[in-house]
């Protein structure tokens, strides 16, 4: 009976309670937490320049688009280590979608390689992610198993065989997909060019194995299929590049026509072009050229790094400036490597800027 | 002032091989003091002059062959291009000085000049031995033969050029051709190599015999088209006098460097107010890479092939005593030509 008194009496107080409980109560705004529920929803929906297929993968995937992203850092690493010499150094420009500028809207030699080696980079990381474990999609290769043989005499599959044509078929799905929507000539050109990187990476497969026979003999072998180093499919696709192909569509947008009425072979493992290339000597706001202004160049070399190459009869200016090395490294017990600062003075030579007279535009 | 010697004779007098020292005196008329003087006594030396000025354009024809401005001197544009202080006219200016300097004292070695002769040994300081042979073994050096007497060459092709030079009173332009005429010099001058004979016992090396030589004048063209690609840039200094380079962290251009203080204009096109002939017809390569290709020589306008035939001495024969004969051939040859 008391209770029941003293809840009457609460009563009226809770009503009032609440209200200032909501008065007083800090509203929860929609918190950044909800991104782990999103997920890679958001992503792909704000990389620019994907089409539907590849953002329906992209949401189906979201490690394998992860990879994808590493190991395109990868791939325009290589393309700038493969023309660092060259007039045009496979620059990129920071904070433009399509990476490396306008140059790419020529359908040019350094087109079919951008476009190879990128094809190639995304069959090489999710490749190895896969090899890796990252995936879950995909792991070592199961095929190889058993036993077989190569010259050197009879060996077990064993290890980790890597997953290649997973990695191939993922990027022919996912990079070839814009290209399958529109029939005209520099789509059928990156398609080829697409398919000339991929198989650039299988090409490159090494059988590796390790000997586990009496006292380490190689009698008994364990062999696994392995990637190359990326390097090596850079070096053929520059090797390709150097050897492109001039081509033209054919009338029924079928297929390729070789330009060059001479040629004896056929374009199955080459890199393909259609137009030629701008001059990368001067600055072209039009077609996306940055010019040699500024670029090292060595004022001994004949090739391409050379300063008459490179500065394309401009001349070159000579900078002196003071390079801090490291040098007389010594070690020291235990277990330190002390180095010293040395200074030295260097010629570094850079080539001079296309300028006009300042004379002519007065007159 | 000697460069529009040069092409007025040549359009005074047909070949370039017969030259009366007479002449250049009679058709300068601006000539300053100095070199009237010269004209008057010593017109021999003159005439070497000249021909050292046609030496030197002669090269500058050769080394820019595939260059969009080839330094052709026959007609009027040569001189307008002259007039600006680009690399070219830098390149010109040094490759006449050090063309004076060489003709000059090959003359002299040739004993063609009264006024000077070999080198003069007698007060040297012992030769050093001009390859890295053993040091010692016996091995006796001497200053001997008919050395090139540089330093007259040096002497008269800085009289002859750089007449204009007023204490104080000198503008940038003339303190830049004056830089450049000693670039020129002095590429002939430094670069002497030393020829030995040995006459020991039986022909061998035991007792040797050197002197200096001047190098090739094709070897001083390279040495100043590798100058003239590093050429500097450089503007006036607050003090008249000076010469400061344009740009952070250049490196200042020493005695040897050529400088310049305006940009080439565009020798694509024809352009009758900088002199400019343009590149339509010129002959390019068409696998190189560098200016002499033909994509960047023609501007991107384009080439044709073309097969001419020419005819070409061939088949030279030497006979006693003494006449080189030669057929005339007609060759086949594949030209890449600009439109």
């Amino acid at each position: 009976m008391g209770t029941r008194n003293k809840s009457k009496r609460q009563h009226p107080a809770k009503p009032i309670f609440i209200l200032l409980l909501l008065i007083f109560t800090p509203i929860v705004d929609s918190s950044w937490w909800y991104i782990g529920a999103l997920g890679a929803r958001v992503i792909c929906n704000n990389i620019p320049g994907l089409v539907n297929k590849q953002r329906q993968l992209c949401q189906r995937h979201p490690d394998l688009m992860q990879s994808i992203s590493e190991g395109a850092k990868e791939w325009i690493k290589e393309c700038q280590h493969q023309f660092r010499y060259h007039r045009w150094n496979c620059s990129t420009l920071d904070r433009d979608h399509t990476v490396f500028g306008r140059v790419m809207l020529r359908s040019s030699r350094e087109a079919a390689f951008v476009y190879a080696i990128s094809s190639a980079g995304v069959v090489y990381a999710i490749t190895r992610a896969c090899s890796q474990g990252e995936l879950k999609i995909c792991n070592c290769d199961g095929h190889k198993r058993g036993q077989a043989k190569d010259d050197k005499g009879y060996f077990d599959w064993g290890g980790c065989s890597d997953n290649i044509n997973y990695g191939i078929k993922f990027a022919k799905a996912f990079v070839d997909a814009r290209e399958n929507m529109v029939k005209d000539a520099r789509a059928l050109m990156n398609l080829h060019n697409n398919r000339c990187g991929r198989m650039a990476v299988k090409r490159f497969m090494k059988l590796e194995c390790k000997c586990h026979g009496v006292s380490g003999s190689c009698s008994l072998r364990t062999c696994w299929l392995a990637m190359s180093d990326f390097r090596r499919t850079g070096d053929y696709l520059r090797r390709k590049y150097n050897t492109a192909i001039e081509v033209t569509m054919n009338q029924d947008k079928t297929g390729f026509m070789v330009a060059d009425k001479d040629f004896q072979g056929t374009t199955k493992n080459e890199l393909v072009y259609v137009e030629n290339s701008p001059d990368y000597c001067v600055r072209d706001r039009v077609a996306g050229s940055l010019g040699t202004a500024g670029r090292v160049c060595s004022k001994s070399s004949r090739g391409t790094d050379g300063c008459e190459v490179m500065c394309c009869g401009r001349g070159y200016d000579t900078m002196r400036i003071k390079r801090v090395t490291k040098c007389e490294c010594k070690f020291k017990w235990c277990c330190t490597v002390e180095c010293k600062d040395c200074e030295n003075v260097v010629d570094v030579h850079t080539c001079k800027p296309h300028k006009r007279p300042d004379w002519l535009d007065i007159t | 002032m000697l460069l529009s010697l040069t092409f007025s004779l040549k359009r005074a007098v047909g070949s370039p091989l017969v030259m009366d020292p007479n002449s250049i005196c009679r058709k300068a008329k601006r000539l300053a003091g100095k070199q009237a003087e010269l004209c008057q006594t010593q017109p021999e030396i003159v005439s070497e002059v000249a021909k050292g000025a046609r030496l030197g354009v002669r090269e500058c024809q050769y080394q820019f062959r595939y260059r969009r401005w080839n330094c052709t001197s026959h007609n009027k544009y040569f001189g307008k291009v002259l007039q600006q202080d680009i690399r070219e006219t830098a390149f010109v200016y040094a490759i006449t000085a050090a063309g004076v300097t060489h003709a000059v004292t090959q003359a002299c070695s040739m004993g063609e000049l009264l006024q000077c002769g070999c080198e003069a040994t007698r007060n040297k300081a012992p030769p050093r031995p001009p390859s890295s042979s053993s040091s010692g073994d016996g091995i006796k050096w001497e200053w001997g033969g008919c050395g090139d007497d540089v330093e007259f060459g040096y002497e008269m092709s800085k009289k002859f050029m750089d007449a204009k030079r007023r204490r104080g009173k000198s503008d940038i332009r003339t303190l830049i051709n004056l830089h450049n005429n000693e670039a020129g010099r002095l590429a002939v001058k430094l670069h002497m190599r030393t020829e030995c004979k040995c006459h020991g016992l039986s022909g061998s090396c035991t007792l040797r015999t050197c002197w200096k030589k001047m190098p090739h004048f094709r070897e001083v063209g390279d040495r100043l088209l590798e100058r003239f690609n590093g050429a500097s840039k450089v503007m006036g200094g607050n003090d008249g006098k000076t010469l400061i380079p344009v740009g952070q962290n250049i490196k200042p251009p020493d005695k040897q460097d050529l400088i310049y203080s305006d940009e080439s204009p565009d020798f694509c096109l024809a352009n009758r107010k900088t002199g400019s002939l343009g590149t339509r017809g010129r002959m390019c390569n068409s696998t190189a890479m560098d200016i002499s290709g033909c994509d960047l020589l023609c501007c991107e306008r384009g080439y044709r092939e073309e097969t001419v035939v020419i005819e070409e001495n061939c088949l030279c024969r030497f006979h006693w005593c003494c006449v080189v004969q030669c057929k005339k051939c007609m060759v086949r040859k594949e030209l890449s030509l600009c439109h």
